[in-house]
């Protein structure tokens, strides 16, 4: 077992005890204090440095996808939990795989079936012959980045078991308490194509993914270059490039980032939006307006910003709510989604101008 | 502010009924300023009741101090009558009739004013209700109905009401501008627009500031458009036989009794006692006096007319074509004159002293009320001059249009058809100079004669020509001259005048009874009505004086009785006859345009001079910051003047995305703005104080600068000049 600094990541791979030992991070995080000293510029920049190279890793496996990469990445280091949806063979797995191998962390791979029972996931206890007691024998679950590929296939009683995992962070069996590792990132793969035999996702759930991702088909360059076999950097290859205290440190970082009171306002104004909207039955939930401040401020970060924009809402609106919201039955019917719906909120609701703030 | 805007445009719709209506009253400006005074009061009293009461409870509670006003009026212009309780309730339900039946311009009096003072009033009030209630445009029609009313009222003497109009038009724009609900902006679907807290730090004034320019660049042009109906719409009628009906020519007087009062029977008696005072008359030299003109003969009387319209100090211009001639004017002080009737001086245009009626196809002047006994005033009249060459070249008139004058009862005597052949040729002039001449040669003047004018009488006075006739009364001659020309076809009547009376020295003449006269009348075509003077006899012996002399050759026509085109006496009234004076008219479009166009190329330059002024303070402000934001914002003029206004919902990215869209650079790379960056930062960095150096102020100024260039310069020549002319970019709200 390594130590890096103050976080502990944990590989139950290499077959090594599982600790239920609470990390340190929390701890760490709460001598801060709730006022915390604005970020300078500088440190931003040294914060935002870190992201480039992990992006840059993950880039060299998953080609001409910075854009997805880094609201991934975004994810990973507030601890959010990601939802991929896309079509088979665009690199969902890929992706997955190259974040957990570049920030240096276990990672394991649920493949989700209808016959998939949930202690396959969280873990069973198991008699120890020797002790003559029974050992909890941890599932997949515990690991820095699991993947759970094609989760709608399993049943709802399974989904469900992984799910309370990614909101509580803990594997209760026999009442014992099993606490995942932390980072703990879920990273849910789902074939929106393919729906027979399926098990959608209940609205309530999908609230607890922070990201709804698409990563679409690679552009033109990047799909010759596939092509052609000048292959990308396979995920088993990828070299650590960020330690546990680093990014221990952006999240410390993060939560410092400056958040000016008219974008509160205006994220504020998109949620009544989203409630008060016809086509909309169910708004963004208050846990969705806090999810998206999350992310501001690390996706501020990411940029190399100390302060957030306009730009910053608009960018992560749609990935942080768009899956949240249930669409009336009507306008579900005529075919609209509400990634539309939500593009239509944007496009209406004023932003903050920033010349009358600036001026006053 | 935008409530005191709402009352000032409520004030001006409400006062526009009044000021319209104003002129055809005899001192226009103090009517304006009475009904302008309602409608202020009107508006202000009933806004403060509609605080306490509902809206048609404060309609009906602001009646009182209404009717207050009106018992005000009569305090102080009394009209008929002086009582304050009895006068208020004549002057309420008198007041339609009393105008209309009293000839323009209407004399200011508490009876003419008060149902134009109500009508103010209650449109006021209605409007002012109607607008607190939120309905402004209902607001302006009841003062619209009372604008129609007045300009009906007024019909086609009274040039059109232009600038009321206009007044009427910017006052109801204001109030629709001033009304309109500027927080209801358009919102996209059910979206809420606007940011949650936002609203209200921008607050009332903020809001106005917002609707002003938008209020404003409306009201003008809506003002100009109304301006241009107003003014160019009397045009297109002009040429067209549709000319405004006169509400007064519908209405019929009352009819007084005339029986037993004709001035002709007067006329014997004062023969037979010459000496008695009439009146005195004070004038700068002799005048002569008219008395009554009668038109109409039942075969034992001449009548008076029976139907006087009230009048005021200025009396309707007459009907009838009149010769020029100079004016005059006489005091009279009346003596023991019978009747109601006023002497007058020519054709009478002005008088003052006693409230008067007045008929003005006989210019006949009467008392307002009772008797003229111990009247004293002073009239104003033409006196029109005669020429010989126009009288004889006068011709006959058409024979319908004085139907009449040209009216003979059954069975006349027949010595009237026998003389009436025997002129029966020639031209009307003619006729009626050996007409009369026939009547001063063959017959003597007797101040004992019986008397009497009548068929009867006639009979026995007149005998055939070629024989001499016995004598009689300047009555009877006057009456027989007027039946005489009737029978030969010259429309006539009956005129009873005075002659110049005796000096008393100091300009002062007395009138008595020797001096009244009778004469008649012809109407000649061309002329009018021209006086023959047919009494035979010398003056001295019966004491008339110098009765106007053509001499027996070329007699008749008395040379003085001069009447033509009254001069512009007020230049209120129109007496060309055309609705409109047209070269007027299009003098005063080309005027406006003139000054439109003046306008405009000022206004053009000031706009020029405004936004290149703005555009330097803005790209070289001294404060980094202020320089950025000046950019921002002439980059922001630049893509709305360019018709791709960012939207309220694009960010600062968004909006220079846009701009690269609008205007590609070579490459077809989005250009390296460095608004973007600085913008954001400036605005949400918290730390409000964090500087801006001044080189990326600079690098920022110059690449809008570079960027709004290449923006025009790919625009069509016109819309290029019109680049820096366009005044838009002032009214737009800043960015």
């Amino acid at each position: 077992m390594r130590e890096h600094g103050v976080l502990t990541f944990h590989d139950p791979t290499r077959e090594e005890t599982v600790t239920t030992s609470i990390p340190q991070v929390d701890s760490n995080a709460g001598s801060h204090g709730p006022e915390p000293d604005a970020l300078t510029e500088a440190e931003a920049v040294e914060q935002a440095d870190h992201f480039t190279r992990l992006s840059t890793e993950i880039g060299s496996a998953v080609l001409g996808k910075s854009d997805v990469v880094r609201l991934a990445l975004v994810a990973l280091m507030c601890e959010g939990h990601i939802l991929l949806e896309d079509v088979p063979g665009v690199g969902k797995t890929t992706l997955a795989r190259a974040i957990a191998a570049a920030t240096d962390g276990s990672w394991r791979r649920i493949q989700f079936t209808p016959d998939l029972l949930p202690s396959d996931v969280t873990g069973v206890p198991v008699f120890n012959q020797d002790t003559r007691e029974f050992t909890f024998h941890p599932g997949p679950v515990f690991s820095n980045v699991v993947i759970a590929d094609e989760i709608n296939r399993a049943s709802p009683k399974t989904q469900a078991a992984l799910l309370e995992v990614m909101e509580e962070r803990q594997v209760t069996v026999d009442g014992e308490r099993h606490v995942v590792p932390r980072p703990f990132l879920v990273v849910a793969t789902q074939n929106p194509v393919e729906m027979d035999g399926t098990y959608r996702l209940p609205e309530a759930q999908l609230d607890r993914f922070l990201l709804r991702l698409s990563l679409g088909y690679p552009g033109p360059e990047a799909e010759l270059a596939i092509m052609r076999g000048r292959r990308l950097t396979a995920t088993d290859e990828l070299k650590p490039v960020i330690d546990a205290a680093q990014l221990a440190g952006m999240s410390d970082a993060a939560e410092r980032v400056h958040i000016h009171g008219a974008i509160y306002d205006y994220v504020l104004s998109l949620a009544h939006a989203t409630r008060d909207h016809d086509e909309i039955q169910v708004g963004v939930s208050p846990r969705a307006t806090v999810a998206i401040i999350r992310a501001l401020r690390m996706f501020a970060l990411s940029e190399g910003r100390h302060y957030s924009t306009p730009e910053d809402v608009k960018a992560l609106a749609m990935p942080v709510w768009a899956h949240r919201l249930v669409l009336a039955p009507g306008s579900a019917i005529s075919g609209r989604s509400p990634a539309d719906v939500m593009r239509d909120i944007l496009d209406h609701v004023p932003t903050p101008q920033p010349a009358r703030i600036g001026d006053g | 502010m935008t409530r005191i805007l709402v009352v000032v445009a409520l004030i001006g719709v409400a006062a526009a009924p009044g000021l319209a209506l104003a002129p055809a009253y005899v001192e226009p400006n103090l009517v304006r300023g009475l009904l302008s005074g309602w409608a202020v009061a009107a508006v202000l009293i009933t806004g403060l009741l509609h605080r306490r009461f509902t809206a048609s409870a404060a309609l009906i509670v602001g009646l009182v101090p209404a009717f207050a006003g009106v018992a005000a009026l009569v305090a102080a212009f009394s009209g008929p009558e002086p009582r304050l309780l009895y006068g208020t309730l004549d002057a309420v339900v008198h007041s339609g009739a009393r105008i209309l039946t009293s000839s323009l311009p209407t004399a200011v009096a508490a009876d003419t004013l008060a149902l134009p003072a109500l009508a103010v009033w209650l449109s006021g009030a209605a409007a002012t209700l109607a607008v607190r209630s939120g309905y402004p445009l209902s607001g302006a029609l009841c003062p619209l109905l009372a604008l129609i009313g007045a300009a009906v009222l007024n019909g086609p003497e009274l040039s059109p009401a232009y600038f009321p109009t206009a007044l009427f038009a910017l006052g109801a724009v204001l109030l629709l501008a001033a009304s309109t609900r500027t927080d209801q902006l358009p919102g996209p679907g059910s979206v809420q627009a606007t940011p949650i807290g936002a609203g209200t730090q921008t607050g009332r004034t903020g809001r106005f500031a917002r609707s002003l320019p938008r209020a404003l660049s409306l009201g003008c042009v809506l003002a100009l458009v109304a301006s241009l109906t107003t003014y160019i719409g009397p045009l297109a009628l002009y040429g067209s036989p549709i000319r405004p009906a006169d509400l007064r020519a519908e209405v019929t007087p009352p009819e007084e009794d005339t029986a037993g009062a004709s001035p002709l029977s007067y006329l014997p008696a004062w023969a037979a006692e010459p000496g008695r005072r009439l009146m005195t008359v004070t004038a700068e030299e002799p005048t002569e006096l008219r008395w009554v003109t009668l038109s109409d003969f039942d075969g034992v009387t001449w009548l008076p007319e029976s139907r006087f319209r009230a009048s005021s100090e200025v009396l309707p211009a007459p009907e009838r074509e009149v010769p020029s001639g100079p004016d005059r004017e006489v005091t009279i002080e009346v003596g023991e004159l019978p009747g109601h009737w006023l002497p007058v001086v020519g054709v009478p245009r002005h008088v003052s002293g006693t409230a008067v009626a007045y008929e003005p196809a006989s210019a006949t002047l009467r008392t307002g009320t009772g008797h003229a006994e111990g009247t004293e005033y002073t009239v104003t009249g033409q006196v029109p001059e005669y020429k010989e060459e126009a009288l004889k070249k006068a011709e006959e008139p058409d024979k319908e249009e004085f139907e009449r004058y040209l009216q003979l009862p059954e069975d006349p005597p027949p010595q009237i058809e026998e003389i009436a052949a025997a002129v029966s040729d020639g031209t009307p002039y003619e006729r009626a100079n050996r007409l009369a001449a026939h009547l001063r040669s063959n017959y003597g003047f007797d101040p004992d004669s019986p008397g009497g004018h009548g068929y009867a009488n006639l009979a026995d006075f007149l005998v055939s020509p070629g024989t001499k006739g016995g004598g009689g009364t300047s009555g009877q001659f006057a009456s027989a001259f007027a039946l005489l020309a009737r029978a030969s076809g010259l429309p006539s009547r009956v005129v009873v005048g005075f002659g110049p009376g005796t000096d008393e020295g100091g300009q002062t003449h007395t009138i008595r009874t020797g001096d009244a006269v009778a004469w008649g009348e012809v109407y000649l075509e061309g002329v009018g009505w021209a006086p023959f003077d047919v009494t035979p006899g010398e003056p001295k012996q019966n004491g008339a004086s110098q009765e106007p002399e053509g001499g027996s050759g070329s007699e008749g026509a008395s040379s003085t009785w001069g009447v033509q085109r009254p001069e512009e006496d007020t230049g209120i009234f129109r007496s060309t006859g055309a609705y409109l004076d047209v070269a007027y008219a299009w003098a005063m479009v080309g005027r406006a345009a003139a000054g439109l166009a003046t306008a405009l190329v000022a206004g053009t330059l000031l706009v020029g001079v405004l936004r290149g002024t703005r555009r330097w303070l803005r790209l070289r402000a001294k404060d980094p910051r202020q320089r950025i934001l000046g950019a921002w914002r002439e980059l922001y003029d630049g893509l709305r003047l360019a018709g791709t206004a960012p939207r309220p919902s694009d960010t600062v990215s968004e909006v220079l995305v846009r701009s690269d869209g609008l205007l590609p650079t070579a490459d077809g790379r989005p250009r390296p703005w460095t608004l973007g960056r600085t913008m954001n930062a400036m605005a949400f960095m918290g730390d409000g104080s964090a500087g801006v150096s001044a080189h990326s102020a600079q690098l920022a100024a110059d690449e809008v600068q570079t960027y709004t260039a290449a923006l025009r310069s790919r625009l069509s020549r016109p819309r290029r000049l019109l680049w820096w002319l366009d005044p838009r970019p002032l009214f737009w709200s800043r960015p």
